[in-house]
């Protein structure tokens, strides 16, 4: 069974590291090990706008509601000239589209405030650019001429899902913080001893903030497993000379435990 | 030889804060047998620069303190077996003991957030 043993040495304003540490009674062969720095700094956030998953399925179950599909009869009366028609789809057709999209479409990912910000936005934008949208570029006064109920529902929902869509960018999306995460950079080499004189490694380059990967493909394995006595030397030489950093090296053996 | 043994997880939820060391006491499941793996996962990941942590199963140090987060730590990337930390101790309500402890000072993490240590457990037939 492989155990693991960790050794921590802090390095402050870039200062060389030469020490000795006892290992763990139980650890008498040595199969692998690894090694890695962080260095402490003052991180930064940054403000970005991310998009939230467009809800497709629940816009389109929306508008199969029937407070809207039933509003085809009403729309019926209007169809003789394009105002009347323009009329009744802003008085009637639109403000139950926006009640009923504003009213159900909520994120739980979002908070009150947020949530606002986002029903304000789809009642905006459908009252703002909706009808224009659906008369002008959908032409529904003139392909709505001869729609009987069913397809005239499917076309509206269609429509506004092909609306919604197209805004989603400026619909969908909410302020987050996003933390700026420090860059790697070599900060030194390190060699560690055993037995006096055995190198397991040698001026080996160390890269701090780094991203490490999981424990099975950080540790460099060896040819075979090393017999230690109680000590490992460690010697870190700082690459930096004045980066004010504390940087913190881990060193991982991997051992064999019986 | 066909292994028989069914596989189970077992989560140990608690919350961190920034520069805190959260210590969980609790104890393996009774109807599971052995314990084959941990992993963790955070639920802000940009916590895990400088988390550290240390864990004893059944009264065994299975991982050594001051164990950076990082090495266990599942992500989206990587599938449940390549991220876990193989370990091979009895379960049957055995003591588990976790000392968790945050060091995110370089990184601007404000808001509490989860831990979960997931424990992949076997159950003989």
């Amino acid at each position: 069974m492989k155990r693991y043993f960790v050794i921590t040495h802090k390095s402050f304003n870039d200062s060389h590291i030469n020490v000795q540490d006892l290992l763990p009674a139980s650890c008498k062969l040595i199969t692998g090990i690894a090694v890695n720095a962080t260095a402490k700094q003052e991180g930064e956030i940054e403000a970005i706008t991310k998009l939230l998953p467009f809800p497709q399925m629940l816009i389109a179950n929306l508008l199969n509601s029937e407070q809207i599909t039933t509003l085809f009869y009403s729309y019926l009366h209007t169809r003789a000239t394009e105002q009347a028609s323009r009329a009744f789809f802003e008085s009637d057709i639109l403000p139950e589209i926006v009640r009923v999209l504003s009213s159900n479409i909520v994120y739980t990912c979002l908070d009150a405030g947020e949530q606002q910000v986002l029903t304000d936005s789809i009642i905006n934008i459908f009252n703002a650019e909706f009808t224009d949208y659906i008369y002008n570029e959908s032409n529904l006064f003139d392909v709505g001429q001869n729609m009987t109920d069913s397809v005239f529902a499917d076309f509206i929902a269609q429509k506004t899902l092909i609306f919604i869509y197209i805004n989603k960018e400026r619909i969908f999306k909410h302020n987050v913080n996003k933390y700026i995460r420090p860059e790697p950079y070599e900060c030194g080499n390190i060699s560690l001893l055993v037995n006096g004189n055995s190198f397991l490694l040698r001026d080996y380059a160390v890269t701090a903030n780094r991203k490490v990967r999981n424990i099975k493909n950080e540790i460099i394995p060896f040819h075979e497993a090393l017999e230690v006595n109680s000590n490992i030397h460690t010697v870190f030489k700082s690459y930096q000379t004045n980066s004010n950093n504390t940087l913190t090296i881990r060193i991982y053996i991997e051992y064999e435990y019986k | 030889m066909e292994d028989k043994s069914i596989k189970k997880l077992q989560v140990i939820k608690f919350e961190a804060g920034k520069g805190e060391t959260v210590e969980y006491n609790g104890n393996t499941k009774t109807e599971h047998d052995t314990i084959k793996g941990i992993f963790l996962r955070l639920s802000n990941p940009e916590a895990l620069q400088g988390a550290t942590l240390r864990v004893w199963i059944d009264d065994t140090e299975i991982i050594p303190d001051d164990t950076e987060v990082a090495l266990l730590h599942h992500n989206d990337e990587l599938s449940m077996n390549d991220v876990v930390f193989p370990v091979n101790e009895k379960a049957k309500n055995s003591p588990v003991r976790i000392i968790y402890k945050d060091d995110s000072e370089n990184l601007a993490v404000n808001d509490k957030y989860n831990v979960r240590v997931y424990l992949m457990a076997e159950q003989h037939k």
